[in-house]
């Protein structure tokens, strides 16, 4: 049964998202307390239970309740299985829906409405409910039927262009992904907003919510330095400087002369180097003066030492960790803490970055909860339930 | 931009300068709450950038309230919610028990000068997989590590108030950034891939080639196949059915001969414009794009009409809220 206590608790959420971003609004919200019931079909389950373990036929029938990357994306939740393309399934939704107070879902824009399932039918059911939709590019205008991963999404806002080592074309980040947290941030803002506004009002709302605004929505300063009527030096320089051992490096941010003077002076070396102006506006001064600096001193430092040196200078500095490395020292891993999956055993998990409020449980196995969530939700008898399984409605 | 009344009479202040907590704050303000800042301790550096224009102190404050700090303890007796950078919190800071009070480090006990975003991109795992192999890691660019960051604590401040208890309740930066990396991160270990540097693809291709950036006659494209017949498909759109005889199976580029299919795509890339590629994109059912710069994106006049998206600050566009709120009728 629910179990669930904290700062959102009583609050039900129908989590009909997949893949990353729509589940890790859901998940953040089982964190912060809330009864979070993921949605799916045995026909049409999360493609994220396959992450990671595509090839691990071996699995089985246990493959689906194999992939670490589900487990965190829906740790916390219950699960129940619902044939939405089922008259009677979609019946059955729309009464846990009468009873919920958030719908999340992240499906190609259009998706509930060709079920049926779109915004006034759901508001009809209840009318203080808020439904969270996110979609590539949102529900309407020129993207609603745009079909994007995350580095397409991103791309597409002028985020991977900025990307690049200085004087040169863009490399982009193909590998972390800003897309998806960002729009799962944005997500979890505005269905806290519309949380808190049908708590005050008892009007309920849809928030069409687009990936490509969301990543725009980060990049208010490369906006107002394009649209800017003439360029200026940064405000701040970056030099990520080569340290002793492989692939060893400390970053260091310098916001001004003095920050490049106090470097240069840590440095051990006062002369002959590039003025502030030179090195913020000319890539080639700013590579070469790196060169320099790891010549005369952090090519053969601890890039640790070499860190903890630019602090105590008054300069922010951190060695560039890898997530090993940063999964034994950072003291964000302080928080770490086991879950026991009843398949795959004990794996790791890390604090919410919006609280965690409570330890955290393992992610439900497919259909785990669906009778317990039709009892507790509905209050349907067993038989009731057995009969609505005979049938394939919860399939 | 649409004006939203989502948070309206919610009152909230906030303390802090740059971008994380002022962002938090811009967003507030944004969703419908009257937000006081008092700013920070010392002198702010949104005020200098960029050099000239608008200021992204001017975009990060236009909708809230300014007030000297002297006037804070005033203003915290009659708050909701309290958003405060902990390195700008006056030394005996108090609020009353009912006023939660969200306060934001860099990191878990300690708060280095005030770049957070270079900081927190090492120190969360993300500078260590952009860039290229055996080249020196990337930050984020453009501070948007303090932008996300911000935008998270955000969230995390709402839920705060939405709990409806008092109290100082503090978060980090680096747990944000922490997490999105250890997700994504995941998969990657989880396949035996690695989480490092892989240029311009992910690492193994992200488990399936391609998934990256390609040069094309004028410029960038993202290309992203997911299956095996999306490879057939962007192979023989772009002509290359000799490279796809060579090598059919796109798992198996993915681990041992991406570099060398992308030497092979090359040349029947750069014969073709981003336009030509992504009509053979569209027609193909291949997922790719341009590679679009920031100027580039605020010309997206699309996005200024149903989508009612861009707000304005002195007559130029700026990122507004990236959601519409559709109201019951």
């Amino acid at each position: 049964m629910s179990t669930q206590q904290g700062t959102l608790a009583g609050v039900k959420v129908l989590d009909l998202g997949w893949v990353w971003a729509g589940p890790l609004v859901g998940s953040a919200l089982a964190d912060l307390g809330a009864d979070v019931v993921k949605v799916e079909s045995g026909r049409r389950m999360d493609p994220y239970r396959m992450r990671g373990v595509e090839r691990r036929a071996d699995l089985g029938d246990l493959r689906r309740e194999a992939s670490p990357s589900f487990h965190k994306l829906n740790r916390s939740k219950r699960s129940i299985t619902v044939d939405l393309r089922d008259p009677a399934g979609r019946e059955l939704f729309l009464e846990l829906a009468g009873t919920a107070d958030l719908i999340v879902e992240n499906f190609q824009a259009g998706t509930l409405d060709r079920l049926d399932l779109g915004w006034p039918v759901l508001h009809a059911a209840n009318n203080r409910l808020v439904v969270l939709s996110m979609s590539a590019g949102g529900a309407t205008g020129r993207w609603a039927n745009l079909k994007a991963y995350a580095l397409i999404t991103s791309a597409l806002a002028g985020y991977e262009a900025l990307v690049r080592y200085p004087g040169e074309p863009p490399v982009g980040s193909a590998t972390f992904g800003v897309a998806d947290p960002t729009v799962a941030a944005f997500g979890l803002l505005a269905a806290l907003s519309g949380l808190a506004r049908a708590r005050r009002t008892g009007r309920g709302a849809h928030l069409d919510l687009s990936g490509v605004e969301a990543v725009l929505g980060v990049l208010g300063l490369p906006f107002l330095e394009a649209a800017a009527p003439a360029a200026g030096e940064p405000v701040v320089v970056e030099l990520t400087l080569r340290c002793a051992g492989d692939d060893a490096w400390v970053a260091v941010a310098l916001a001004g002369p003095g920050d490049w003077k106090q470097l240069v002076a840590t440095c051990g070396s006062d002369t002959d180097w590039p003025d502030w102006h030179r090195l913020a506006t000319e890539p080639a001064e700013q590579a070469a003066a790196a060169r320099r600096i790891e010549t005369a001193w952090t090519a053969k430092a601890d890039a640790d030492d070499a860190a903890t040196r630019l602090r105590a200078a008054g300069l922010a500095a951190a060695p560039v960790l890898s997530v090993e490395q940063r999964n034994e020292r950072s003291p964000w891993a302080d928080g770490r803490t086991t879950i026991e999956h009843p398949v795959t055993g004990p794996e790791p998990a890390y604090p919410s970055p919006w609280g965690s409020l409570l330890p955290p449980r393992p992610a439900p196995l497919l259909g785990e909860h669906t009778d317990e969530v039709l009892t507790e939700w509905l209050a349907y008898p067993a038989d009731r339930v057995a009969a609505l399984r005979a049938e394939g409605v919860l399939s | 931009m649409m004006a939203l009344d989502l948070l309206a009479g919610v009152r909230v202040v906030e303390i802090g300068s740059f971008v994380a907590v002022p962002f938090a704050g811009h967003l507030l303000a944004g969703l419908g709450a009257d937000v006081t800042s008092v700013g920070g301790t010392g002198d702010d550096p949104a005020r200098r950038l960029p050099a000239s224009g608008p200021s992204l102190y001017d975009y990060l404050h236009e909708h809230k309230d300014i007030r000297p700090r002297t006037e804070l303890a005033g203003l915290v007796a009659d708050a909701d919610l309290v958003i405060a950078d902990a390195r700008d919190l006056p030394a005996g800071f108090t609020a009353p028990e009912r006023v939660p009070v969200a306060v934001l480090r860099v990191a878990p006990g300690e708060q280095p000068p005030q770049c957070d975003a270079t900081v927190l991109a090492a120190l969360a795992g993300v500078a260590w997989a952009i860039g290229e192999p055996g080249r020196p890691p990337l930050g984020m660019p453009a501070h948007t590590a303090d932008f996300l960051a911000g935008l998270v604590f955000a969230g995390s401040a709402l839920a705060q108030f939405l709990g409806g208890a008092g109290g100082v309740r503090e978060s980090s930066g680096l747990a944000a950034l922490s997490a999105f990396v250890e997700q994504n991160s995941t998969s990657y270990r989880a396949s035996g891939i690695g989480w490092r540097r892989a240029g311009r693809r992910a690492p193994g291709s992200a488990g399936i080639y391609p998934y990256g950036v390609h040069d094309c006659r004028d410029g960038q494209i993202v290309l992203i196949g997911r299956s095996t017949r999306d490879w057939q498909e962007i192979a023989t759109g772009v002509g290359a059915g000799a490279v796809l005889e060579r090598f059919p199976d796109p798992f198996a580029i993915a681990r041992h001969h991406a570099d060398e299919v992308d030497d092979l795509l090359a040349p029947y890339l750069a014969a073709l414009t981003k336009a030509e590629v992504m009509a053979l994109a569209e027609s193909h059912g291949i997922l790719a794009t341009p590679m679009v710069t920031p100027a580039e994106a605020l010309a997206y006049d699309h996005l200024a009409g149903e989508r009612d998206f861009w707000a304005t600050l002195d007559g130029r566009r700026v990122p507004g809220l990236p959601f519409l709120v559709e109201e019951p009728a």
